[in-house]
C-alpha cells in the first residue's frame, strides 16, 4: 500500500487533524490527496514533523528505519524487538498510533514509513553503523570477550553512538600481530571498519551485541519528571511583583534618559556602546540587563530608531505607556518579551568572528524564539501553583526528551537564559510561574489584572524629614510620583523611594510652572508627618529668588533718556507697525530688525541713530551689491586610484576559475533553472549529481550566488546531502562546498 | 502584603520606619551587618556594605541569618540580586586567614587555592609577603599585617585575622564605680569593642566616650597609650581617669609640647607626635617606647595622616577609636576603619537623648538681613572673600547681643572662625575672647571661671571645637565656621550635650546672613545633625527681638 492509497482511505477528521498537526502541509492548501501525499513524503516536511517528536516517538521511527520500513512493510513485532524490557506494549501502540496520525507511519501492522524518514534520521539511525555481511558466521560475543580493556572501552563508546570515530590509526591496515593501538587491533580483527584514512566505523552487529537487551539504546517511553520544591504561591507572586516593580523603574529610567539624550544609532543597527554603558552606570545594573531592557522596550514599540537623526528614541507609544497603571505597563513589557522574535541574552556573547554581539542588532534575530520561550515557560507553568523548579538541569532533561532533535548545548543555555530573563521580567519568580506569569501565557488580557493583584497597593502619602528628604514608603500614585520627582531628586529607589529636596530641585519645580504655594500644598496634603520648617523655608527662599531676572526675544530696541519722547513714539502710528512694546521707562523693544525700525521712525519725522554692541554709533546705510567669490580652477584627477592588492587577487582567482571551467569539455547539460517544469529538471540535476558522486565523475557546475553573480566550477563531487554538494578540485584536491539551491546547471565533463 | 518596618532598596540601603511596629526588633536584627547612615525623625537609613557584611561574618553571623533578617522584616519583596550579592560577598570572607604559625611566625593561609594564587599575582600585595611554605600558606612580614589586611580588603578577599593581639605589659586598672555606674550603652560599646578586638566606637558628644575608653582599659589591664587632640583634652582625660579608675596621678604621664613623660598610661597629643625635627617624625618612637597593650585614639575623625601610617604597623596591638562624628571632610573614613578597625558601636543621638544621658537640645537658625551696603560689598567681592564677608556681617552683632540677653544668667558660648569678628563680639558683649594665641594657663583660668559661674559668656575661636569640657554651657551661638563642615557643626552642638543638673534644655543658635553663601554653607553644615534627628527651627532675627 502506498501513502497515497492509505491517505485516501483515512477518515476526513484524520486528514483535518493531520493538517492541523503538520501545518506546513496545509500551506498552500493541497489541491488533491496526491499532492498531499507527495508533500507529506517530502524531506523538508518530514524533517519538520520529526523536529516536534519526543524522544520515544523518534526512537520508534528510527526502529522503523532499522526495520527498513521505508522500502518494505515492517511488523509490530519487528519494531518491538528493538526496545528494551521496560517499554510496555501499550506505550509502543500509543506511539505508533500517534505517528500514524502524523502520516509518518502508514498501514496496519505491517507498517511503512516515508522514504524521506531515512534521510531525516541521518546516516546512523539510533546511533548504529552499517551491518556487515561477513559477520554472519562469527560469534560476536566470543570476539567481544577476547578484547582487552582498552579495546572494549573503545567498542563500548562507539556502540553508544555515533558509531564512527576519527583516528590517525586508520591510515593503514596492519596484521593483528603488528597492531600497536586498540584501533589497529580492532581493525585487524574486523571489529572495526575503515571508512577512509581518518575514520573508522563500528559495524551494526557489534554495537547490537554490546547493547544487549536494549538494541535501540536506553530510551524511556515516559517523560522525565523535573525536580521541584514546594514554594507558597503567595510568596512567588510577591517576588514576581517585586521584580516587576524593578523592571518598570528601569524601563522608565531608560525611556526618560533616551528622551533627553537619545542613544546614537550605529550603522550595524545597534546602539552606541558608549550610550549603553551609560545606562549600565545610571541604573547600576549589568550589561546583560541593559540589553534585555532595551530589547524589550524596542520589542514593545516603546522605543525605536529615528533614522534621520541617527538615534534611538522613545516612540509616541511611550507616552501612553507612561500614563498607564503599573500592572498594564508590566503586561505590555512582559507580553512584548514573550513574543519577541529575538534572543536578548545573545548580546555580549562572541560571534563566529570572535566579536561581541551587540544588542538591538540583526544578529539577535531568531524567528523561532517565541516558540522555544513558550515551551520553557509552559513546562514550568505545568508544575502548578505552589511548586517551583529545583534548578534548571531536570527541566533541560525534560525538554530534551520532549524535542530531542532541537537539543544542543546552545539550547541548554537558551533554557537557562530564558528562565533568567523570565525571572527578570517577573514572569517567573523563585523558580516558579506566578499567577501573573500564568495569566500571561494563557491570556494576555488577564495578565495585567493578575499583576495588579500581586503588586503592593499604591500609597498616597510621603514622610518628610528635617534633613530635607521625603520618603515614599511604597509605590506612589502616578500623579503624586510625577510631582515628587519634579520637586525632589531620587536618591534611592526600590520598594520605597527616597527623594532629596534641594535648592536645584525646588527651582526645577518652579521652572516647570509650579508656584511656591502649590509646593507647600503638595507637602501639606501628602506628608503623613508635620512638614519640617526647614523645607518650608527652602521653598520660600528659592521662590523669592526665582524669576528676578527675566529674558525675552526682541529684534531691536529703542532707548532714550527722555521717557516722554518714548511715550510719544508709542502713541504715534509707528508703534503699531513696528509692534513696539515698552519694557522699562527708558526702553522700548520691537520684533522688527533695527534697519526697518529706524526707517519707519525716520518716515515719521524722528531722527534716531543706530547703536552697535559697544554702544558706538553704527552706519546702517546699505553697501553696494556683491556675489560670493568662487574658487578658481579645480584640479582634476587623471587616473583612478588602483584598488587594493587583496581585491585584485580575488578578481584573478575568479578569472582563473572561470577559465578552467570554460576549458573543460562538457557533456549534456542539465539546467536547473526554475520556471515551467522546474521540479523535473531539479530531480534531473540531483540524479545527475548523485550519479557523479557514485561514479566519482568530474562535473561542471554553474551557479548564481545570492548576490546574483554567476560563477562556474569544475569538481569531483564526493557527497550530496543536507542541501550541499561537496566535492574537490580535480587539479588541486581542494575541498569545495556548493549550496544546491544556487546551482543552475550541471554537466559532465568529457575529456 | 506584610507590614514589616523595613524596606530594602535595590541600591543596598535599608529604610527603617521607626514608628512601625517591630521597628526596634528589626533594628537589632540588621544592626550586625548594616551601617547606620542617617537617623532623622521618621525613617532611618542603613546601608549594607561589603565591609559590614564581612564584619558580621567575623562576628559569627552567616549569610542565611542576614538574608532571613532582611526577608522576615521586609515590607516589600527583597530584590533577589541583592540577596545573591549578600551570599556571594559573605562567601568571600575567610578564604584567607592570617594566623601565627608555630615555626614560621605570621602566615597567610587559604582554604581556596585559586584565591591565594590570585593574591600572589597582585603587584601591590606580593611585596608584603615572604616565601611560600606550602601550596596553601605563605609567610607575612609582621610589619605589613595592617597594610596587607587593607590591601586584601581592597581586592575583595578580606582575611580573617586569627593572629590575635599581644597582651602588652600588664598593668592593673579597674573602674571605681562609686556613686556612679557605667551606663548600658557604654558597657555595650566597651563589650562590642573588646569582642571585636579593635575598632571604632561612635557616641555623641557628652555621652561619656572617655568612660568607654576607661572601661576598655579596665578590661585590658595593660599599659595604654592614649592619643588626644590637644593638651587641654589630655588633662581632662587624666582628671577623668584619676576620678573614675584605680589609677593615680603618678601612673599617668603627659606627652605634650610641654612635658615628655612616659608612664604606664601615657596621654600624648596628635600635635606632638606629628611634629617633625629635621624632617623626621622623632616622636613616633613613642609607639615603640613601651609594650602597649591598648592604644586609644580620641576624636579619631581628626587622626592625622602620619599617625595613619604608624597605625598600620600597630596591628598586633588592640586599638580603640572614639568619635562623635565619623564624617571626615577628607573622605578618609575608609582608612580609619581598615587601620583602627571597623565601626563596632553606633547609636542614634536622639536615642541617647531619649534615655536622658545627653541634654535635649534645640537648634535654631537665626536669619539676619545684611544692610544694603553689606549686600553690595558682598555682591561685588571676589569669590574667595565672599564667605568671610557674609559670615562676619556686622548686622550679626546686635542679633548675638539679643540672644545673649534672652538667656541671661545661662552659661553661653559664642563661637566663630574669624578673629576680627570675635574681637568685635568680645567688645560688644564685654567678655573675654579665647583664641589660638591664648596661653594654656590663661585658657584654663578662663575655663575655670566659666565653670564656676564667675563668667557667664565666653567668645571662643575654633580652638574650642574639640575636647574642651565646659560642663554647664547651655547656650551656644555660632556666628561663623569652617565653611560647610558638618562635623564642626556636630562638635559645636556637642559642647552643649552634657546633661544639665536641672535637666534644662540646651539651645544651639546659628546666626546666618540671609540669601548668601552663609545660608548655603549652613544648610550643608546642618546635614549631619539633621540626619541624627535634630530638626532646625528657622527664625528671623527681627522675630527674635520681639
Amino acid at each position: 500500500m502506498t501513502l497515497l492509497a492509505w491517505l485516501l482511505e483515512r477518515p476526513r477528521q484524520a486528514i483535518v487533524a493531520l493538517l492541523r498537526d503538520r501545518p506546513d502541509l496545509a500551506s498552500p492548501v493541497p489541491q488533491n490527496t496526491r499532492i498531499l501525499a507527495t508533500r507529506a513524503g517530502s524531506r523538508t516536511s518530514v524533517a519538520r514533523a520529526c523536529d516536534r517528536l519526543n524522544a520515544f516517538e523518534l526512537a520508534v521511527l528510527e526502529a522503523a528505519v532499522l526495520c527498513e520500513a521505508d522500502t518494505r512493510p515492517a511488523t509490530r513485532a519487528g519494531l518491538a524487538a528493538w526496545f528494551g524490557p521496560e517499554v510496555r506494549a501499550e506505550d509502543l501502540d500509543t506511539t505508533v498510533e500517534r505517528l500514524r496520525e502524523l502520516a509518518l507511519f502508514w498501514g496496519e501492522d505491517p507498517y511503512q514509513v516515508p522514504g524521506a524518514v531515512r534521510e531525516v534520521t541521518g546516516e546512523f539511525p539510533a546511533g548504529l553503523g552499517r551491518a556487515v555481511d561477513s559477520f554472519a558466521e562469527t560469534d560476536i560475543t566470543a570476539e567481544l570477550a577476547a578484547l582487552d580493556e582498552k579495546q572494549r572501552g573503545l567498542v563500548e563508546t562507539l556502540a553508544a553512538g555515533p558509531p564512527i570515530g576519527q583516528t590517525r590509526d586508520a591510515a593503514k591496515l596492519v596484521p593483528i600481530e603488528q597492531a600497536r593501538t586498540p584501533v589497529q587491533a580492532l581493525l585487524a580483527r574486523g571489529m572495526l571498519l575503515r571508512r577512509d584514512e581518518q575514520t573508522v566505523e563500528l559495524p551494526r552487529q557489534v554495537a547490537l551485541a554490546v547493547r544487549g537487551e536494549y538494541p535501540i539504546g536506553r530510551v524511556s517511553a515516559r517523560a522525565p519528571v523535573p525536580a521541584t520544591v514546594p514554594r507558597s504561591a503567595a510568596e512567588v507572586d510577591k517576588a514576581a511583583a517585586g521584580e516587576a516593580m524593578t523592571l518598570l523603574r528601569h524601563a522608565e529610567a531608560i525611556l526618560t534618559t533616551w528622551s533627553h539624550t537619545p542613544a546614537a544609532l550605529l550603522r550595524s543597527g545597534g546602539a552606541a556602546v558608549r550610550d549603553l554603558r551609560k545606562l549600565v552606570k545610571e541604573l547600576d545594573v549589568d550589561e546583560q540587563r541593559v540589553s534585555l531592557l532595551v530589547e524589550v522596550l524596542t520589542g514593545a514599540g516603546l522605543a525605536a530608531t529615528d533614522q534621520d537623526a541617527g538615534v534611538w528614541v522613545p516612540t509616541t507609544a511611550a507616552d501612553g505607556w507612561f500614563a498607564a497603571d503599573p500592572a498594564t505597563r508590566w503586561a505590555t513589557l512582559a507580553g512584548a518579551w514573550l513574543e519577541l522574535p529575538r534572543l536578548p541574552w545573545l548580546a555580549g556573547l562572541k560571534d563566529a568572528k570572535d566579536r561581541a554581539i551587540a544588542p538591538l542588532t540583526e544578529e539577535l534575530h531568531r524567528p523561532l524564539a517565541p516558540e522555544s520561550r513558550r515551551m520553557v515557560l509552559e513546562a514550568i507553568a505545568e508544575l502548578g501553583p505552589g511548586t517551583a523548579l529545583d534548578g534548571p538541569d531536570t527541566l533541560i532533561a525534560l525538554l530534551n526528551w520532549r524535542t530531542p532533535r532541537q537539543s544542543s548545548k546552545l539550547r541548554d543555555k537558551a533554557i537557562i537564559e530564558t528562565i533568567r530573563e523570565a525571572t527578570a521580567l517577573g514572569v517567573l519568580a523563585l523558580g516558579a510561574c506566578g499567577t501573573p506569569g500564568r495569566a500571561l501565557l494563557t491570556e494576555l488580557d488577564s495578565a495585567a489584572a493578575a499583576m495588579a493583584g500581586a503588586l503592593p497597593d499604591p500609597v498616597e502619602h510621603i514622610l518628610v524629614q528635617a534633613d530635607l528628604t521625603a520618603i515614599a514608603p511604597g509605590p506612589l500614585e502616578p500623579e503624586l510620583a510625577a510631582a515628587m520627582s519634579l520637586v525632589g531628586d531620587v536618591e534611592s529607589a526600590g520598594g520605597a523611594t527616597v527623594y532629596r529636596i534641594g535648592e536645584s530641585s525646588v527651582r526645577r519645580a518652579l521652572d516647570a510652572g509650579r508656584s511656591a504655594a502649590e509646593l507647600h500644598e503638595l507637602f501639606r496634603v501628602h506628608s503623613a508627618t508635620p512638614v519640617p520648617q526647614s523645607l518650608s523655608y527652602l521653598i520660600d527662599d528659592v521662590a523669592r529668588k526665582h524669576g528676578q531676572l527675566r529674558g525675552g526675544m526682541a529684534g531691536s530696541f529703542l532707548r532714550s533718556t527722555d521717557p516722554a519722547l518714548l511715550a510719544e513714539v508709542l502713541a504715534g502710528p509707528a508703534a503699531a507697525r513696528l509692534e513696539l512694546r515698552r519694557i522699562a521707562d527708558e526702553v522700548v523693544i520691537s520684533p522688527a530688525p533695527l534697519v526697518d525700525v529706524l526707517d519707519v521712525l525716520r518716515e515719521h519725522g524722528y531722527s534716531p541713530i543706530a547703536e552697535g554692541p559697544d554702544g558706538q554709533l553704527l552706519d546702517l546705510r546699505p553697501p553696494g551689491r556683491r556675489v560670493p567669490a568662487r574658487s578658481a580652477n579645480r584640479t582634476h584627477r587623471s587616473q583612478p586610484e588602483p584598488p587594493d592588492p587583496d581585491r585584485l587577487a580575488e578578481a584573478v582567482d575568479s578569472m582563473r576559475a572561470a577559465d578552467r571551467a570554460a576549458a573543460a569539455k562538457r557533456g549534456a547539460a542539465v539546467a536547473a533553472l526554475s520556471g515551467a517544469g522546474a521540479s523535473d529538471t531539479l530531480s534531473a540535476t540531483l540524479s545527475a549529481l548523485r550519479d557523479a558522486v557514485r561514479e566519482r565523475e568530474t562535473v561542471w557546475v554553474g551557479l548564481v550566488d545570492t548576490r546574483g553573480t554567476a560563477s562556474q566550477h569544475v569538481l569531483v563531487p564526493t557527497r550530496l546531502g543536507g542541501g550541499v554538494l561537496e566535492g574537490e578540485d580535480p587539479d588541486t584536491g581542494e575541498a569545495t562546498r556548493l549550496p544546491l539551491h544556487l546551482i543552475t546547471t550541471v554537466a559532465t565533463v568529457t575529456d | 502584603m506584610s507590614n514589616g518596618p523595613l524596606i530594602v532598596q535595590s541600591d543596598k540601603t535599608v529604610l527603617l520606619e521607626v514608628d512601625q511596629d517591630g521597628a526596634e526588633q528589626a533594628r537589632t536584627a540588621i544592626a550586625p551587618f548594616a551601617e547606620l547612615e542617617r537617623a532623622p525623625e521618621h525613617v532611618h537609613t542603613y546601608r549594607i556594605t561589603p565591609l559590614a557584611l564581612w564584619n558580621a561574618r567575623a562576628a559569627g553571623h552567616d549569610a542565611e541569618q542576614v538574608v532571613d533578617a532582611l526577608v522576615s522584616n521586609s515590607r516589600f519583596p527583597v530584590p533577589q540580586p541583592l540577596l545573591v550579592d549578600i551570599v556571594d560577598t559573605m562567601g568571600r570572607f575567610g578564604r584567607l586567614s592570617i594566623a601565627n604559625h608555630p615555626a614560621h611566625g605570621l602566615v597567610l593561609s587559604t582554604t581556596d587555592r585559586p584565591v591565594l594564587e590570585e593574591i600572589l599575582r597582585n603587584k601591590k600585595i606580593v611585596p608584603m609577603l615572604g616565601s611560600r611554605i606550602d601550596e596553601d600558606t605563605v609567610i607575612v612580614h609582621p610589619s605589613e599585617r595592617g597594610r596587607l589586611k587593607q590591601q586584601l580588603l581592597k581586592v575583595g578577599w578580606p582575611a580573617e585575622d586569627l593572629a590575635g593581639y599581644v597582651d602588652g605589659e600588664a598593668h592593673p586598672i579597674s573602674l571605681h564605680e562609686e556613686g556612679w555606674a557605667l551606663r548600658d550603652y557604654q558597657r555595650q560599646a566597651a563589650k562590642a569593642f573588646w569582642d571585636g578586638g579593635s575598632g571604632v566606637v561612635v557616641l555623641p558628644c557628652g555621652a561619656g566616650k572617655t568612660l568607654v575608653g576607661a572601661a576598655a582599659m579596665a578590661q585590658a589591664e595593660a599599659t595604654t597609650l592614649i592619643l588626644v587632640t590637644n593638651t587641654v583634652a589630655g588633662r581632662q582625660w587624666k582628671r577623668e581617669l584619676v576620678a573614675r579608675t584605680s589609677l593615680t596621678e603618678d601612673e599617668i604621664g603627659e606627652y605634650s609640647g610641654e612635658r615628655k613623660e612616659i608612664r604606664p598610661i601615657t596621654i600624648a597629643t596628635y600635635q606632638v607626635i606629628t611634629r617633625r625635627t629635621k624632617g623626621e617624625y622623632r616622636h613616633l618612637e613613642l609607639f615603640d617606647s613601651r609594650d602597649w597593650g591598648l592604644v586609644v585614639y580620641d576624636e579619631v575623625h581628626l587622626l592625622p595622616a602620619p599617625v595613619f601610617r604608624m597605625t598600620a604597623d600597630l596591628q598586633s596591638r588592640r586599638r580603640l577609636g572614639l568619635t562623635a562624628t565619623l564624617v571626615r571632610e577628607d573622605g578618609r573614613e575608609g582608612d580609619v576603619f581598615s587601620l583602627i578597625g571597623p565601626k563596632r558601636f553606633d547609636v542614634p543621638w536622639r536615642d541617647i537623648e531619649a534615655q536622658g544621658w545627653i541634654a535635649p537640645a534645640e537648634c535654631i537658625e537665626v536669619r539676619t538681613t545684611m544692610t544694603e551696603a553689606e549686600r553690595l560689598r558682598y555682591a561685588t567681592a571676589e569669590s574667595d572673600e565672599r564667605y568671610r564677608i557674609c559670615s562676619t556681617a556686622r548686622t550679626k552683632l546686635p542679633v548675638v547681643r539679643s540672644i545673649v540677653d534672652k538667656h541671661v544668667g545661662e552659661p553661653t558660648l559664642v563661637i566663630g572662625a574669624y578673629l576680627d569678628q570675635l574681637d568685635e563680639l568680645g567688645g560688644e558683649l564685654d567678655c573675654p575672647v579665647i583664641q589660638g594665641s591664648t596661653k594654656n594657663s590663661e585658657r584654663e583660668k578662663l575655663f575655670d571661671q566659666f565653670r564656676n559661674g564667675e563668667l557667664s559668656t565666653l567668645v571662643v575661636s575654633k580652638v574650642a571645637n574639640f575636647s574642651i569640657d565646659l560642663p554647664e554651657a547651655t547656650v551656644a551661638i555660632q556666628v561663623s565656621g569652617t565653611f560647610g563642615s558638618r562635623q564642626e557643626e556636630a562638635q559645636r552642638l556637642g559642647r552643649l550635650l552634657r546633661p544639665k543638673e536641672d535637666g534644662r534644655q540646651a539651645h544651639f543658635y546659628s546666626v546666618v546672613a540671609r540669601d548668601t553663601l552663609d545660608t548655603d554653607y549652613a544648610a550643608h553644615r546642618q546635614r549631619f545633625l539633621a540626619e541624627q534627628g535634630y530638626a532646625y527651627t528657622i527664625t528671623d532675627a527681627d522675630d527674635l527681638r520681639t
